[in-house]
Formats: C-alpha cells, structure tokens, sequence
C-alpha cells in the first residue's frame, strides 16, 4: 500500500495504490497527516489504484473531510471502481463526498 | 287502547252533539210550557163558550115554560068566570089553551070529585091536538073515569097542596104516541082560597132534544139533560131517556165518579168537570140547573176533539223545531267542522313531525283564539324540536368520532401485534404462528417477535384490566420490548428494565405478566425470563418419545408492580423438533355457559404433536371455541406458537485458521478469506466484501476482547454446506457482544458523524446474519452469508 500527495493544476491530490486494510490504516494516517496539517487548496482523493478499503480506511477519508472542511475548500473523489463505491454507498459516505470520475 | 271507529268522536261531532241537544231541551220546555198556557186558554174559552151555550139552553126552556105557565094563568080567570056557566065552556076554554100555545099538546081542567054533581064524581074536560090527523086538528074528551083516579096523581096533589103552579116530571106519554111530555099543573082556586079544579097543560118535549142538538158545536160533543132525580130528559142514546136517571147508569157502569157528577148535577151547581167518558173517553164536561124545574143541563166534550187545535199546533211546532235543529246541526258541522279543521291539520302535521320532517307546515290560522295559541306552541316545539335534534346529532357525532378514534385505536394496536404468517418464508429452521382475539374492540394482550443477530427475541403478555387503558399499557410494553431488546440480549435484563420504566409513576398500578425468551437459532439455546406469566408449554418429539411439559418457570413478580426486582435468569436448550406453545390466561380460564373453566388439563390434551405451528393454534382455537360455545369471551385469548426446526446440513467446506490479536496479521487474514472465496467461487466483488466483513469483525476482537498487552487467540473457522457460508469468529477474551452497539446513522452530515462504530455497521450490512453467543468462557460471533443458487439447483 502506498501513498502519495502530489500538487495538481492548484490541487491537492493523493494517490492511493494497494489495500487500505487496518492492518496499514495507521502507516496511511501517518502518510496524510501533512497534508491536513497543511491544507492551501481542494483536495483530491484519487483511488484508481485502490484496490480495498477497511473501515479503519474510511475512517481516514473521514478525517480528511473532517479537516478540510472548515477551511472551505472541497474534498473530491476520484475514479473509485464499482465495488467501493457500494462500500461508500453502505456506510452512506457517498453522501458526505463529492465525486469526480 | 283500542281505537275502534265507533269509539272514535271527532270535537266537531261531540260539541254539535251538545249544542243540538241543549237546543233540543230548551225548545221541547218551551213547547210544552207553551201549549200548557195554550191549553189553558182554550180551556177557559171553552168554558165560557160552554155557559154561553148553556145559558141559552136555559133561556129557552125557560120561555117556552114561561109561556105555558102564562097560557094558563091567562086561563084561570075565565074559567072562575064560567063555573057556572054549561059545562060546554070548560072544553072550549081547553081547547083556546091549546091554541093560543103550539108547545101545549093537551090540556085539561081535573074539577074537584063531585064538583059537578050531574057530572058524576070525577069530571075533567080534556083537549088535545090529534097526531095521527096532518092538520093540526083539536080533540075534545072527558078525561076522568072511574078507572083513572086523578085526585090521586101527582099532578094534581102536588098543586093543590102546595097551592101554586107545578112542574110534573117528565114522562113518556104512552096514550098518544111514545112522546115524552111534562105537565104543568095549576091550582084554580075559589074565593074562600079552596081549590076546586086543576088546569093541566101537557108539554110535549121532543124539542128538547132538537134543541140540544143545536148546543152540538164539535163533531163528537153531546149534551143531556136529567131531571131532578136525574132521569135522562135527552141523550144521544135515547134508550136511556125516561128509561134510567144517572145513578141507576153510573152504578150499571160502576162508575163512581158519575155517581158523584149526578149528585152534584142534581145539587144545582154550575160546573166543568173532566171525567172519563163511556164513548169518548177523556172529556170535559160543563153543566148547569135549569132552576124552574130543577133540572140540569150539560155538555160533554171529547178532551182529544177539545184540544184538537192546540194538538195539531202542537204537532206543527215540533215539526217546525226539528227542522230547526236540523238546520242548528247542518250548519253546526258546516261551522264546526271549518273551525276545527286547523286541528285536523295540527294532526297532520304532527303525524308529520313524528315521522321526521320538522319543518312540516303548520295549517294558517287567521283568528286570535286558541287556535293561534296552538299554532304559536306547534312553531316553538317545532323550533325547540330543531334545536334538540341539532344537537342530538352533534352529540352523536362526537360518538361517532369517539368510536372511530377507538377503531382507530384497536387498529393500531392490532398493526403492533405481528401479522404476516409465516414471518419468515425464507427460513427453515423456525415456525412461528400466533393468533389474537380480543374480548373487547381493543385488547391487553400482546405478543411480539423478531430475529435479530439470528436470535429470535419473543415475548407473549397479559396486560391487567381491558379496554383502552390496556391497550395503552400494552402499546407501551411492547415498545418497550423492542428498543430494549435491540441493544440487549438478555432476556432478564430487558425485563428488569421495562419494570422500572413502567413502575415509574404507575399511578393506575397496571401491571403485565410477561414471557420474554430469546432462542439462539444456531444452537436451540433458549434464555427466557418469567414475569408472573402462565408457564409456556413445551412439546418435544424424539423419534417416538414425545412429551409434554410445563417449561419450569421461577415466581417473579409481574411488571410494573415494583420497580428494582430481579429478575432471574432462566435458560434450556431445546431439541429441533421442539415446540413451545405460549398463550395467555384467556385460554385457560375460557368459560362455557356453565362457568366452567377450560383449564390446563383440556389445553394439554387438546394440544396435537407433529403439527405446524398454524395447525397447533387451529386446533387449539377449534377446541377452544367448542368448549365454550354460545358463551361470550370474557377475557382476550392470545396464543404463540414456536416450532425449532433446525435442519442440520451436510458440511461441505471447512477451513480454519488461528490467528493472535495482532493487527499486523491481517493480511493472513486477507488471504485466508481469499482462498475460502475462491473454494465458493465468490467473484471479485462478493470476495471483497467478504474481507471486508471478516476483517472488521476480527479487528473488533483484536481492539476489544483482550486488555492492551495480553496476547490472545483469535480462532476463524470457515464452514460451508449447500445453503450457506458461516464463519465462527470465537475467542477467549473478556465478554464482548458487538451487535450491541448503536446503529450507525448514515444520514449524518460528516460534521456530526462520530469515527467509530462503522466495523459492526458494514459486517451486518454485508453478511445476511450476524449472531453472538458467550459460551463456556468464549465469545462466539457467527456471520453467515446465503450461497448464491449453484448452476446444478437451477437445473433442477
């Protein structure tokens, strides 16, 4: 599982490759803290490359949001495949999220 | 109150009736005072007509005897002058007599006995008219003879004794025709005073009776004469003249009252007398003397002839008054009957009223009389009737409203109560049936079940009392039941709790008697919990052992009635092929018209093995029903029926793995889910989920079911058979039941969403059951996903 943040066209946008299971989630708040210690812009979620995610997952888009939010700019999901998105749907993320494909 | 025609009188006939009969009276006395005076007059104008009459009788007779007496008297001094002269003169002088007096039929000078010596002793010239001869032709004979002793007679004693003129009764004068005759006798006497001689006049009297027929002034009157000793002088019968006087007839009669009428007749008095007639019966009768011979002259008048006139007039006016009263009873009825018609109209009317229609129209009354006054009363009852109605219709449409809220209120408490037989189509390993029947609309009975976590929580109940405050109490037990449980799943706990929720303030103390039980569908582990409830009845089959028992209940008090009791704890496992029947005291103290109870015994022998539980509950009802027939349901009869049918499948699959509470080893996990998935030929998606399932799960037992730093095992055993998948997540940690946890509110806005609690939240929405069991020190989760339909079943 890896993480990566990266500035894109005035974006923030973080990249996530692998499976977001709990036993990484702890290593993946670690890998996002800079980026809600710091947040100069929209931010975007790209999970092309995700492959799974756990609660403990969610729990990190959560706490994304939760920070960016307050600041007033937007959090963005990015191609999220089919069988995910039915985990946000399930747990009624996919209200709280915008989506971007 | 019999309503016959002839007891029925309108008002119009009644007072026509009454004034018509008053007329009636006062018209008849009048009438009869009338014709009384009238008669009255008549009778008074009658009597002077009658003395008139009367008097003239008398008059006459008086001038013919005036005329006779006169015609003698004129003789007597001729015949003094001729004593002497030849004896030829006496019969001319008889014979001038008889001239000069048409009424004198014979006349006669009786000398004393040998006056005339030459003559021999009796010597009496006689002339007399001859009635044989047609002119009237005088006779001449010598009248006394030896055989005829005239000194003797009467008419010559009594003259010359009394020595004046006298009045011979009459007689009948047999010698010259049957004619009736008196004689007048008069004394001739000498110059000494002796009587030497009688000159005798014979009056014939047959005029008499011409003349009394002339007094005749009716049809049938008649009148009579008697004499002094009351001989008959006249009389319509003319047998009686001469032949019977008065009393000789009143005695052959024997009529006193004419003996009494002749005396006074004979007496001289001048009268009217009504006395009964022979021939005319009722009559009047006026009489008086004819003082010169002492006779008596009356008539007799016919009182119906007397009357005649004011009879007829008498007649006439009754005629005329009913005519009259007639007349006073057309026009009565024709006036009556157009007064009272507003009555007949007031009667419809009301008829009208009584059938419903309030606005009936009231007949127009035009005279300021009673009429008005009723009408005026017709048009308030009318209006008070309105407004009586109006609000008797408000009144029960507020009843109305009451009842539907009611209905609306046993609806509603009929919709708490589970309805949809059989719950759960899908599954096999339980049979559910129950059945309500309320005594009254709404009931205080309650039953209720669910499966949650595969645990069936059920409950049956008896509120006390019926009706609405039940059924309110009821509502609320049952509600109490199901958020309770939700979070709780034992059954002593939910009880205890709603205990103290509804002894609070339980101001009405109503109380429930509840059954509460939760069986483990995985396992047949019963717990349960009894508030003062009747004790289940539990029906077991083994092969051919079958039985039926009392599940063992421990006393505890009913719910409601003291806050703070425990409640214990009571638990079994039951066999598949166990039923449980529950029902509340309505069955068992169901009455039939006897009061007897229906009883434990009946519903034990009643109750079938090998049913349904739909069958079982028929059956009962059936025999229920029976037993009490036409008597009413005293109580609500409710009744529950579970049926444990847990089919044990044929394991197919089987995997396990151990794995300690380290996070770090989930990716084991990971693969372990894998290689299960693929066995079951999930595709990518269900495997997915699966992980995602079987991770949340554990890393719940990895995060909470050892203290931080103690090193547990966490046991994952995958088992598969041809309906489903089951993992059994079992640990040895401290009790840990994640199904208890609140439900995630996946509604909120991120703000408001708490970071927790979405493990459990996705592992129930992922897997079709999730089930926790502590048992012998370990926590058991099973999670059970139902296998897509193989290629094979389809086939098939």
């Amino acid at each position: 599982m890896t993480t990566t943040i990266k500035e894109e066209n005035n974006n923030q946008v973080v990249y996530f490759d692998g499976r977001l299971d709990t036993a990484v989630s702890m290593q993946v708040q670690k890998d996002v803290q800079p980026l809600i210690d710091n947040i100069k812009s929209d931010v975007i979620l790209d999970c092309e490359k995700l492959q799974y995610i756990s609660s403990s997952g969610l729990r990190i888009f959560l706490s994304i949001l939760k920070n960016v939010k307050p600041t007033g700019h937007h959090v963005y999901i990015r191609s999220l495949n089919k069988d995910l998105r039915q985990v946000f749907t399930m747990t009624g993320f996919i209200n709280l999220f915008e989506f971007k494909d | 109150m019999k309503n016959r025609w002839w007891n029925y009188r309108s008002f119009a006939a009644r007072l026509s009736l009454w004034v018509i009969l008053t007329v009636a009276a006062i018209l008849l006395v009048t009438a009869v005072v009338a014709n009384l005076f009238v008669r009255d007059g008549i009778l008074r104008e009658e009597k002077l007509r009658a003395k008139g009459a009367l008097e003239n009788a008398e008059e006459h007779i008086e001038d013919v005897f005036i005329a006779v007496e006169t015609a003698v008297k004129n003789h007597t001094s001729e015949i003094k002058k001729n004593v002497q002269a030849p004896h030829e003169e006496m019969y001319r002088i008889t014979r001038e007599i008889l001239e000069t007096n048409p009424m004198i039929v014979g006349s006669a000078i009786a000398f004393e006995p040998n006056y005339y010596p030459e003559e021999g002793r009796y010597f009496s010239p006689y002339s007399y008219r001859d009635m044989e001869s047609k002119n009237d032709t005088i006779l001449s004979k010598q009248l006394g003879t030896a055989t005829y002793d005239y000194p003797t007679m009467e008419w010559y004693q009594e003259p010359k004794k009394l020595k004046r003129g006298y009045w011979s009764e009459p007689y009948c004068d047999t010698g010259g025709g049957e004619i009736t005759m008196t004689t007048y006798s008069y004394p001739l006497m000498d110059d000494k005073g002796q009587v030497f001689a009688v000159l005798t006049a014979d009056v014939s009297l047959d005029w008499l009776s011409q003349m009394m027929d002339s007094l005749k002034y009716y049809e049938q009157s008649y009148s009579f004469i008697i004499s002094r000793d009351g001989t008959f002088l006249t009389h319509l019968s003319k047998e009686l003249v001469l032949t019977e006087n008065i009393f000789s007839f009143a005695k052959r009669v024997n009529d006193a009252e004419l003996t009494e009428l002749g005396h006074e007749m004979i007496s001289g008095k001048t009268d009217m007398r009504q006395f009964k007639s022979p021939n005319l019966g009722r009559s009047f009768l006026f009489y008086k003397p004819i003082k010169r011979t002492g006779w008596s002259v009356a008539i007799v008048c016919s009182a119906e002839e007397f009357f005649h006139n004011a009879t007829q007039a008498g007649l006439i006016v009754a005629i005329i008054i009913l005519l009259m009263l007639l007349l006073l009873a057309f026009i009565l009825r024709k006036g009556v009957h157009h007064l009272t018609q507003p009555l007949v109209q007031f009667t419809n009317a009301v008829n009208e009223v009584a059938n419903g229609n309030l606005q009936a129209t009231l007949p127009k009354v035009k005279t300021k009389d009673e009429m008005m006054r009723l009408r005026n009363s017709f048009i308030t009852m009318q209006q008070s009737l309105t407004r009586q109605m109006e609000e008797l219709k408000q009144v029960n449409e507020q009843k109305g409203r009451i009842e539907g809220e009611l209905k609306v209120a046993s609806n509603i408490q009929r919709a708490m109560l589970p309805k949809i037989f059989p719950p759960y189509p899908d599954r096999d390993d339980i049979d559910i049936y129950g059945q309500q029947t309320p005594a009254k609309a709404v009931g205080g009975d309650l039953f209720d079940f669910y499966i949650r976590d595969e645990k069936l929580f059920f409950c049956i109940g008896d509120v006390s009392g019926k009706g609405v405050p039940a059924s309110l109490v009821m509502a609320v037990a049952r509600s109490l039941f199901r958020t309770l449980s939700m979070h709780e799943p034992h059954p002593e706990r939910i009880i205890s709790q709603m205990n103290d929720r509804m002894a609070e303030d339980n101001e009405l103390n109503m109380f429930v008697t509840l059954f509460l039980g939760v069986l483990d569908l995985p396992t047949g582990r019963l717990r349960y919990c009894n508030a003062g409830h009747n004790a289940p009845l539990l029906l077991t089959e083994n092969g051919n052992e079958k039985q039926k028992v009392f599940l063992p209940c421990d006393s505890n008090l009913p719910i409601g009635i003291m806050g703070g009791w425990k409640f214990t704890l009571q638990e079994t496992t039951i066999d598949v092929n166990t039923t449980l029947f529950l029902y509340t005291d309505g069955l068992t103290e169901a009455e039939d018209m006897n009061h007897q109870l229906f009883g434990e015994e009946r519903m034990i022998n009643a109750i079938p093995f090998s049913c349904n539980s739909q069958e079982i509950i028929n059956k009962m009802t059936e025999e229920v029903n029976a037993f009490t027939g036409e008597a009413e349901q005293s109580d609500d009869l409710t009744m529950l029926t579970i049926r444990y049918t847990k089919l044990q499948h044929l394991v197919r699959f089987q995997k396990e793995i151990t794995l300690n509470n380290n996070i770090e080893q989930i990716p084991q996990l990971a693969e372990y889910v894998e290689t299960v998935c693929e066995a079951m030929e999930f595709d990518a998606a269900t495997s997915m989920q699966m992980n995602l399932a079987i991770e949340e799960a554990v890393v719940n037992v990895m995060n909470y079911a050892y203290p931080k730093g103690v090193q547990g095992d966490i046991k994952i055993m995958a088992q598969a058979n041809d309906q489903r998948l089951k993992f059994t997540i079992s640990d040895n940690g401290m009790p840990f039941d994640p199904t208890t946890r609140q439900a995630v509110d996946t509604t909120l806005t991120a703000e408001e969403r708490p970071i927790g609690g979405l493990g459990i939240h996705l592992i129930t929405q992922l897997m079709d059951s999730i089930n926790y069991e502590r048992k012998d020190n370990k926590n058991i989760l099973t999670l059970r996903k139902k296998l897509p339909a193989t290629p094979s079943t389809v086939n098939e």
